[in-house]
């Protein structure tokens, strides 16, 4: 009796569960759709509202563009290496040290909290850091898309708390009292036990190095190292009349055919991201703690 | 022995707290310029100091009111739609049964945060125009009036929130499904084997997990009350919607203000800033006494 | 114990709070110090170098400068330039134009581009004093000015005198230019661009129909405004027959007081003048004017709103981008009826027209533009080694050659022809790749009337038909130079205090008149808008701009 009433409710709850995922589903994947039709559809009807389930005059022209701009495909290249080496020493410098935090004995550890939380809000301002970059001798050099965004506050922050609530304190005890070091229980214990953040992390920082164009904003003045971000601000900003552009002589039509760019580019550009996820979705596996703690 | 553990600690801390030291704290000094009427060619102590005068003045310009209130209102809206979504899917999506469903739910709902804001802007621009919109022509056939969406103040603001909504659900989940793939999955059987529903598994097992990342975030979420990005309401402003859609971002940018009064923008962010960090110390307060969570 | 332990992290804390602070402070002052230091060593030992080098030798090469002919150095020299962003989907970048490619070729001078994307690099660049040696349209007056108080910047003045003899004669026979440039002090900190070009500043926005409608309803090309409204009243009532398509749109206009293809021509029909880049006019007897503001726009306001009112204006141009009104208006086949562009991209559908007759007895006019001269186009910075090389170098680029080739692509590019007589012959400028050949308007031109009357453009070249329309439909109703109120300079204070002002009058203004649009009520709620302007500061606006304009007129 007690049981068939339990799994009513429980049924009740799939039918919703499964609504509200098939909802998330439809609202993100139809202007996806958007997205992609829009590619490979003529500018003006998609700008007049013509197009919104089929592609219509089919035209691969904004993908030719594309296609045509080597400064694409260099922004690409550069991005890889500026995400690629960022994101590593982005978790070199934040993963131990949100450890270290997360150890309640730590001496000063509000004071270390605070140090860093205080990083999200204030800021010195772009003058004094441009001062700062350029007496380093950063400026349009690759090292600077890489070592001034070291460490991020936030992450730092989630993962303290993932390694203060997950890590179960008799395992690193146990460490402990067999004579293992910190270091010991860091590389030992914590990091096989936190593969979940350690994805995450992973993919945070590697997501904000593949969209950020500040640091190439402000610090890279050599086109040839721009990253895709900011080649690709450049090319849909600018793609629109200004008065500078009209009265340049610049083909009127050339500008049409850039209108249907910016679809063709979010697709393009988007893809490795893209791809990354389903890796990191790996390491959410359920029940590595069990396992751990039993053995 | 403690101290030689303290010891190692500072190891794993010390490379973080020096970068943060020189990339963030370095340049602070910059600071003092708030105070100052700064000429490159003077410096930063040469210039002449002008006491408050530069916050004075953002506080004095006829816009203050305005573009304050517009700015948290749109923060506050957006913190309390967008916060809630992404922990509703992850917990949903954490039932469903079918791995496959559950993966392409992830992956899809994922992907709206790589669209960048130029093309998201021109989307809403497609879907909600007013002679040949999406949105108006199904109203028609309803027989309701056509509105131009874009170009309204009650509509610029849900507009900005839930194409933001979009944007982000999928990819603020995924740090709750990263919190919720490590609840030890005996708890789950042991609950189920004493006919524990669903809803109270949610209720006694994940939320519990989930809170400290909840609160944290929330916390965090607070110290951006005032920052609301530039690109967006920019691209979405108009002149008709401008009475609720100019932030202190817009303001500062329309008025040149960022690329030749160096004082006054330097004056108008650490007067953001300071908001915002009182905003986060104060909610944490008021979260260590409830929830006994403290972000630090 | 504990104590002790504590006391000693204190005192761990502290120390390391102290060296932070430190190592903040010492960075940035040592810099700022340094910066400042090397600067100025480095203005006067180059200044005091060519200063002696000149009067000494008197030869024809001062400081690797070469007098006369080309190359302009005596040995190979770089200069870092610093320039504006260039798109690249229709550009090449800067180092990859022909153009730039043979100018370095023929002055002998290696140009290294730094690229500026505007706004918040190039206030990092002028805030912190990290310059290149010479920029192209890169910086503000303001920004110029400040630099300039800190001697970060060549006057130019003697350069000019001694190494440019084209600017040199452009400023003597131009007194309008030259006054435009010198700064209070007395100094030119910047060249301009100059392109006086009737084809391009006589005129901002051609109005354009489609003729091919007009001919299949059996109308006349309209010249009242009634015939205006009926026209657009046939297209749509047409909609679905012949050519007219079934979602046609009589008038696009992208927002009203939009720039480019906005609805400002209109009121120029009504007699009301307005100004293309710029916000005020300047009336007969030299007072300034906002015109905005003024009871002369109520009329067209109304017949606007008529336009709105009966759908000929679609509602959502008032929150068009540029992006709409390119897809738009160029969309083939047309949608649109009528609307106001630079370049008549299809001449053989739309055709141009003159503004309208109102019936109110004031004259029609349409706006012309004020860019014959930009400011701030070519700044030499103290830390350049050689100024004399960096002027010759400006004043070959002045050269009428080079500067029609940087605007419509090169002689060796086949887009412009240097005829026997002296005149040019611009082919056209729609090919896709001239945009390849030459940086079009980035680079500091002297295109003066002189050499522009001998261009001859292709007349089925988009600038060939603009140029036809320039002299053939809008000469007399063009709105003359004296009555275009130019970039005067401003001093530093004045500038914030109108940067402010204006902000506020104009979302004032494009607010309440959006609304009129969209909701009706211009009599009723005239009166309350001219008093809101009042009251948002319009008087004081205006009077800061007349006593700069007098002062100007006085020098």
């Amino acid at each position: 009796m007690k049981r068939r009433k339990r799994s009513a409710s429980d049924r009740v709850f799939m039918i919703v569960n499964h609504m509200i995922a098939f909802f998330f589903l439809i609202g993100c994947l139809y202007p996806l759709w958007f997205v992609v039709i829009a590619s490979v559809s003529d500018p003006s009807l998609v700008t007049s509202g013509q197009v919104f389930l089929w592609p219509k005059k089919i035209n691969l022209i904004g993908y030719q563009t594309m296609l045509e701009q080597k400064e694409i495909w260099i922004g690409y290249k550069n991005t890889i290496l500026y995400t690629a080496v960022g994101t590593a020493y982005n978790l070199c410098l934040t993963i131990p040290a949100a450890y270290a935090l997360s150890v309640r004995t730590l001496p000063f550890r509000r004071f270390f909290n605070m140090f860093f939380l205080v990083t999200m809000f204030i800021g010195g301002g772009m003058i004094p850091t441009y001062l700062l970059i350029k007496n380093l001798r950063l400026i349009n050099t690759f090292w600077v898309m890489v070592i001034p965004g070291g460490v991020g506050a936030w992450n730092l922050i989630l993962c303290r708390n993932f390694f203060t609530e997950n890590i179960p304190l008799e395992l690193k005890d146990a460490t402990r009292i067999d004579g293992g070091s910190e270091f010991a229980i860091f590389f030992r214990v914590v990091l096989p036990l936190s593969k979940a953040i350690l994805a995450v992390m992973l993919l945070f920082f590697a997501v904000g190095h593949w969209n950020s164009f500040r640091s190439a904003l402000l610090y890279i003045r050599d086109t040839d190292r721009y990253p895709l971000p900011l080649v690709l601000r450049n090319l849909l900003m600018k793609s629109t009349v200004t008065d500078d552009l009209s009265s340049s002589g610049i083909s009127m039509n050339r500008l049409l055919g850039m209108q249907g760019l910016k679809y063709c580019v979010i697709i393009v550009a988007s893809l490795p991201v893209l791809v990354l996820y389903p890796f990191i979705q790996k390491y959410f596996v359920k029940g590595v703690m069990v396992g751990s703690v039993k053995g | 022995m403690q101290l030689k553990r303290h010891w190692q600690l500072y190891v794993f801390l010390i490379p973080a707290v020096v970068s943060m030291a020189v990339f963030h704290y370095g340049p602070m000094y910059g600071l003092i310029l708030a105070f100052k009427d700064y000429k490159p060619y003077l410096g930063y102590l040469g210039s002449p100091w002008v006491g408050f005068k530069n916050f004075m003045r953002f506080f004095q310009s006829n816009r203050f009111t305005q573009v304050m209130s517009n700015t948290m209102i749109l923060s506050a809206y957006s913190m309390i739609a967008s916060f809630p979504l992404p922990i509703v899917l992850a917990v949903c999506l954490n039932y469903v049964p079918s791995v496959r469903l559950k993966k392409t739910v992830q992956n899809i709902t994922y992907a709206p945060h790589f669209v960048s804001t130029v093309v998201v802007v021109s989307m809403l621009n497609i879907f909600f125009a007013r002679d040949y919109g999406l949105v108006n022509n199904i109203r028609e056939m309803l027989g309701l009036e056509r509105i131009l969406y874009m170009g309204s103040t009650t509509a610029f603001r849900h507009l900005y929130v839930w194409s933001g909504v979009w944007q982000g659900v999928g990819w603020s989940s995924v740090i709750y499904f990263s919190s919720l793939s490590a609840i030890d999955e005996t708890l789950h059987d042991v609950a189920q084997v004493d006919g524990a529903s669903i809803i109270q598994r949610i209720r006694y097992i994940d939320l519990p997990m989930l809170k400290p990342t909840i609160v944290t975030l929330l916390i965090l979420r607070t110290g951006d009350l005032l920052s609301v990005g530039f690109d967006k309401v920019y691209l979405m402003q108009n002149s008709l919607n401008s009475p609720v859609s100019e932030v202190i971002s817009t303001y500062t940018y329309s008025m040149g203000i960022g690329s030749q009064q160096y004082g006054y923008s330097v004056a108008i962010g650490m007067f953001e800033s300071v908001v915002n960090l009182i905003m986060v110390l104060t909610v944490n307060q008021i979260s260590k006494k409830l929830s006994e969570t403290s972000v630090w | 114990m504990k104590k002790n332990y504590l006391k000693k992290a204190l005192s761990v804390f502290i120390a390391s709070a102290v060296a932070v602070s430190l190592c903040g402070c010492s960075s940035g002052k040592g810099s700022e110090q340094t910066t400042a230091a090397q600067t100025e060593e480095k203005t006067t030992a180059a200044v005091s170098q060519a200063g002696t080098d000149a009067q000494e030798t008197g030869q024809d090469v001062v400081n690797h400068a070469v007098r006369e002919g080309f190359p302009i150095t005596d040995e190979e020299i770089t200069l870092v330039v610093g320039v504006p962003a260039v798109n690249a989907a229709y550009e090449a970048k800067w180092e990859d134009y022909t153009w730039i490619k043979e100018l370095e070729q023929t002055t002998g001078v290696k140009l290294e581009f730094r690229v500026y994307n505007g706004g918040e690099d190039v206030s990092l660049m002028f805030a912190s004093r990290d310059y290149p040696d010479i920029s192209f349209k890169v910086g503000s007056t303001k920004q110029i000015q400040d630099a300039a108080l800190g001697g970060d910047i060549y006057p130019l003045n003697d350069l000019i005198d001694e190494w440019s003899p084209n600017w040199k004669k452009l400023f003597s026979e131009n007194d309008m230019a030259r006054r435009l440039v010198t700064f209070d002090d007395g100094n030119i900190y910047s060249l301009p661009q100059i392109r006086d070009e009737p084809s391009n500043s006589d005129l901002r926005d051609q109005w354009l129909i489609n003729k091919v409608w007009l001919d299949e309803l059996g109308l006349d090309v309209p010249t009242t405004t009634e015939e205006y409204y009926n026209a657009l009243k046939a297209f749509k009532d047409n909609a679905g027959r012949g050519s007219i398509p079934e979602n046609v749109i009589p008038l696009y206009i992208v927002r009203i007081f939009q720039n480019v293809g906005g609805a400002m021509d209109i009121f120029g029909s009504f007699g009301v003048r307005t100004c293309a880049n710029g916000t005020v006019t300047v009336s007969d007897d030299g007072k300034i004017e906002y015109n905005y503001a003024s009871d002369d726009m109520v009329e067209p306001l109304l017949y606007l709103r008529r336009l709105f009112e009966e759908g000929l204006i679609p509602y959502d141009c008032l929150t068009a981008s540029g992006e709409n009104y390119t897809t738009m208006t160029l969309s083939e086949p047309a949608v649109v009826g009528s609307y106001f562009a630079y370049h008549n991209a299809h001449p053989d559908v739309y055709t141009a027209i003159p503004p309208l007759d109102s019936g109110n007895g004031k004259k029609p006019m349409i706006r012309s533009q004020t860019n014959w001269i930009v400011q701030n186009c070519f700044t030499i910075y103290s830390n350049c080694k050689y100024p004399e090389v960096a002027m010759r170098l400006a004043d070959t680029i002045a050269d009428p050659d080079w500067s029609v080739q940087s605007l419509y692509g090169t002689f060796s590019d086949g887009y412009t022809v240097k005829n026997d007589d002296g005149t040019y012959l611009i082919i056209g400028a729609e090919d896709e790749k001239v945009g390849q050949s030459a940086p079009v308007v980035r680079v500091p031109q002297l295109l003066s009337r002189e050499t522009a009357d001998k261009l001859i453009y292709d007349e089925n070249s988009n600038q060939g038909v603009r140029a036809a329309a320039v002299k053939n439909v809008y000469k007399d109703y063009s709105i003359p130079k004296k009555n275009l109120y130019l970039d005067i300079q401003l001093t530093t204070e004045q500038t914030d205090r109108v940067s402010e002002l204006l902000k506020d009058l104009n979302d004032c203004r494009n607010t309440t008149v959006d609304n009129w649009m969209l909701n009706g009520g211009i009599e009723e709620g005239w009166d309350d808008y001219v008093s809101q302007m009042k009251n948002l500061g319009l008087e004081e606006y205006l009077s800061i701009l007349q006593e700069a304009y007098d002062d100007f007129n006085s020098k």
